[in-house]
């Protein structure tokens, strides 16, 4: 009923000690560094082991909604297959049509920036099963591979020569949006330039077949 | 030869006088002393951007600016809501000059290729939307090439420092450039106006 006697509590305290110590003693020394491998290796599994973990898929934009990074604006609004589209810079063969992408897109930079070519806005963007565009032109004055100026916005269409029958209407086309990074030269070279595009967002377009096209593209233009 | 090393007498250095000694906390004073002096000299020397810079012309509207390859002379600089060239035009905030260039040595390759406007830190290129002198043929020796260029700025911007940079290759370093500084608050602003046509000067 009353508090046991202090020698007592103090051995009590002292049997818990040693308990642990003597069972830290028995475990041989060579023991230890294969315990601890085994709990790294159980701890290791349990959060999946060492395979790369699946990174999340790029949130999804809809066509029209700006990415916004620090080199561009891009926005991205629609997709068509047309059979020739002059002024575009893009001329097919005969048994080619004009697959254009027409972007909203303005300089975030403090520098001019060039839609076609290395570090450009061209390379801010792929479309999945496609390669470079084979042009780019300005929507209001169809000047071909046209310079942006900072801060200043512009409607740009991208063209691509494809197989006439590579394309049809309503197929859909994955459009990836890069970030990219800025470097700046040193050493024997100067300068800077966007480089690494590093994909942070996709754009899902349906495909619109305007046909010969002229009228419904001379009304976007106009 | 133990013995003949241990006997053999102490080769005959004469110790320095003690006054002309340095003390021994001397060497690494003076160690010190010339890394922080180094530190200085490097601090003072230019880095590359200094030493190729390019010799920049001061150009004034309305005087003959004369670089080692290039002589330009502004006869007008003036901001427009509406600009015009030809068939072309288009609406927007831009910046015109117009200009006669000349070369000095050659007419090969003596285009001008570098066009910037550089307005509180941000660089504009001469627009090619327009036809200009920015993609205007070469410039001749002692006939000058009259035009303009169009430079399109964002919506807003209207005060600022302003520069114009001319040359004729795209990297400018070691040679001349011609600069036209302005503020450009102060720059005459009118509703519309049309690019000269690129041509021979006082035809």
């Amino acid at each position: 009923m009353s508090e046991p006697p202090a020698a007592e509590r103090t051995r009590v305290r002292k049997s818990r000690f040693t308990w642990v110590r003597a069972a830290s003693d028995r475990v041989p020394t060579a023991w230890f560094a294969a315990i601890g491998t085994g709990v790294f290796l159980l701890a290791t599994a349990a959060f999946g082991g060492l395979a790369t973990a699946t990174e999340p898929p790029p949130p999804r934009l809809n066509p029209g909604a700006a990415h916004v990074t620090d080199m561009r604006t891009l926005t991205v609004q629609r997709a068509v297959l047309i059979d020739e589209l002059p002024g575009s810079g893009t001329i097919p063969d005969d048994d080619e049509r004009v697959l254009a992408i027409v972007v909203d897109v303005e300089d975030n930079w403090d520098r001019p920036l060039r839609t076609g070519g290395r570090g450009s806005v061209e390379e801010s963007f792929s479309v999945a099963g496609l390669d470079e565009p084979t042009s780019s032109a300005r929507m209001d004055d169809a000047t071909i591979g046209p310079t942006l100026q900072p801060g200043v916005p512009a409607q740009v269409v991208y063209t691509w020569a494809v197989e006439a029958d590579a394309f049809a209407a309503g197929d859909t086309l994955v459009v990836t949006l890069n970030d990219m990074s800025l470097y700046t030269a040193s050493f024997v070279s100067k300068g800077s330039s966007w480089e690494d595009p590093t994909p942070s967002a996709t754009v899902t377009l349906v495909l619109t077949d305007v046909g010969a096209g002229v009228d419904a593209e001379s009304d976007d233009e106009g | 030869m133990k013995a003949e090393a241990a006997t053999a007498p102490t080769p005959p250095v004469a110790a320095a006088p003690a006054g002309r000694r340095l003390p021994p906390w001397a060497a690494w004073t003076i160690g010190v002393a010339c890394i922080v002096a180094a530190w200085f000299a490097a601090l003072v020397t230019p880095g590359t951007e200094q030493a190729q810079a390019p010799f920049e012309v001061p150009a004034v509207v309305g005087e003959t600016a004369t670089g080692r390859n290039l002589v330009v002379t502004f006869t007008d600089i003036r901001r427009a809501s509406e600009v015009s060239a030809g068939g072309w035009t288009a609406e927007g905030n831009w910046l015109v000059v117009n200009l006669d260039a000349e070369s000095v040595l050659t007419e090969f390759g003596t285009s001008l290729a570098h066009t910037e406007l550089e307005i509180d830190g941000v660089r504009f290129t001469a627009s090619e939307r327009p036809d200009s002198l920015a993609e205007g043929g070469a410039l001749a020796i002692g006939l000058p090439r009259e035009g303009s260029l169009a430079f399109e700025l964002p919506e807003g911007l209207d005060a600022g420092e302003g520069r114009l940079e001319l040359a004729l290759t795209p990297d400018t370093s070691l040679d001349s450039m011609i600069v036209l500084s302005f503020s450009l608050g102060e720059v005459p602003t009118v509703d519309q106006t049309e690019l000269l046509t690129t041509g021979w000067a006082n035809p």
